[in-house]
């Protein structure tokens, strides 16, 4: 298999990575880049714990093959906090109990994030919708509406 | 890690269609579908994936009197974000804002949804009430299909492995109401159950006409064409609709035998065009 050379931009930062095609975005992120924030859940785009924004879009990482990523901008949870400062999402998920076993959080959080760029003041339904791609096996959905609820009213300042 | 494969990435349709007769070759677009198939390693080995992704040229939405021109690659979330979508196939809008989820909406493709033929997908119903017909194109030349006739079978289609999806037609409805109903197990990822896409044109209380199609309820995506005559020039009525309901079920055992589904489904089917059709007649009268 031939090997191709990607070029992408992830968190701010280009970077370039040469790979057989045959990888998936979240490898990349995760093998070659270190980025294991980004979680591997079923592989088959149902659970949602691998969600990262593609150019400002909500996509789920095992189903974008590694050269359809090829000039794209990408942001994993990795990219959230500024200056040692957490996101505003992340902050509301800490302050409203919104994990327990943290594994569905990346992904909470970046789908999260892709609705309140589209909408900064969503209703309840809305959120439940914005966040319907991403499981939580703990069953914490509560909290983690509320989360974003209180991240919601920070956006809108 | 992916089944192996050769990936190309080429600059038009032209050459995309030159590709595509290589034995092995498989188009990409969103992927929501391929990839799972590498992951799963069920391609013949070494596959030539032809990336038609960034082909702007497919990817377009135009609208003239009486048609709506998809490009094969509009997302789900930009059919059901389009407001030309949402006035003049309101059905197709809604059935768009149901698929999966919202990461699956943002990179599976109408052309996808289209072409992989699911008996469950869920663009297909509202497409068939539009009189959809598919524009076909290979390095030898252009063909349109009617959608009514296109699924053969469940995911397999009359398009071969050399052509493209490069246009899907909507005859535009006019004063017609629409109803949409699906029956899933769970709102989000779910696979439909049932899907009933209805349209009723009304004339003085009166169906001057009525499009009933079904997905999920046989192997492929069919049109009840007997219910459809029986309303024609009938009084608008919940009994009317409830016997349309049991019609179009009758349809649906005609498709696909007495299967172990069935008990279930029958019912259920004619409730669900029962409702669909109240919905419609409620727009339609509005």
């Amino acid at each position: 298999m031939d090997k191709i050379r990607l070029h992408l931009t992830v968190n701010e930062t280009t970077v370039e990575v040469e790979t057989t095609p045959n990888r998936r975005l979240l490898d990349i992120l995760r093998d070659d880049l270190d980025l294991t924030g980004t979680k591997e859940g079923c592989g088959i785009g149902e659970c949602g714990a691998c969600t990262v924004l593609m150019d400002g879009k909500a996509v789920n990482a095992c189903l974008v093959i590694a050269p359809q990523a090829e000039g794209k901008e990408i942001l994993t949870v990795e990219g959230l906090a500024r200056d040692g400062k957490l996101h505003p999402l992340q902050q509301a998920f800490l302050e409203n109990f919104a994990f327990q076993c943290g594994f569905c959080t990346p992904g909470m959080l970046l789908a999260a994030k892709a609705l309140l760029d589209r909408n900064s003041n969503p209703s309840r339904d809305q959120i439940r919708e914005g966040l319907a791609g991403v499981l939580c096996r703990c069953t914490g959905y509560i909290q983690i509406f509320e989360a974003v609820e209180a991240a919601a009213k920070e956006w809108q300042k | 890690m992916l089944q192996p494969f050769s990936y190309t990435c080429p600059k038009d349709t032209e050459e995309a269609l030159v590709l595509l007769n290589n034995a092995g070759a498989r188009p990409i677009a969103g992927g929501t579908d391929l990839v799972i198939q590498l992951r799963a390693k069920r391609l013949p080995s070494n596959p030539l994936v032809v990336d038609l992704s960034h082909l702007d040229e497919l990817h377009f939405l135009a609208e003239t009197e009486n048609q709506l021109k998809l490009g094969p690659l509009l997302t789900h979330q930009e059919l059901a974000d389009s407001p030309q979508i949402q006035q003049g196939a309101p059905l197709l809008a809604q059935a768009c804002r149901r698929v999966g989820t919202p990461q699956i909406r943002e990179r599976g493709t109408l052309g996808g949804n289209i072409v992989h033929a699911s008996p469950a997908a869920d663009t297909l119903p509202p497409l068939l009430v539009h009189d959809a017909f598919f524009t076909l194109q290979s390095a030898y030349g252009t063909r349109s299909l009617a959608a009514n006739s296109f699924f053969r079978a469940p995911y397999q289609t009359e398009i071969s492995s050399a052509e493209l999806l490069v246009q899907v037609s909507l005859q535009k409805l006019f004063g017609f109401g629409f109803g949409y109903q699906r029956l899933i197990r769970r709102q989000a990822v779910g696979i439909a159950r049932l899907i009933v896409a209805g349209a009723l044109l009304l004339e003085a209380g009166r169906i001057r006409e009525a499009r009933i199609a079904c997905g999920a309820a046989a192997p492929t995506v069919f049109r009840a064409h007997q219910a459809e005559s029986w309303l024609a020039g009938k009084k608008c009525g919940a009994e009317i609709f409830r016997k349309a309901g049991e019609l179009v079920s009758a349809e649906m055992i005609e498709r696909s035998g007495v299967r172990w589904s069935t008990p279930y489904k029958q019912p259920v089917l004619a409730t669900l065009v029962k409702r669909a059709l109240d919905q419609a007649a409620a727009i339609a009268n509005g």
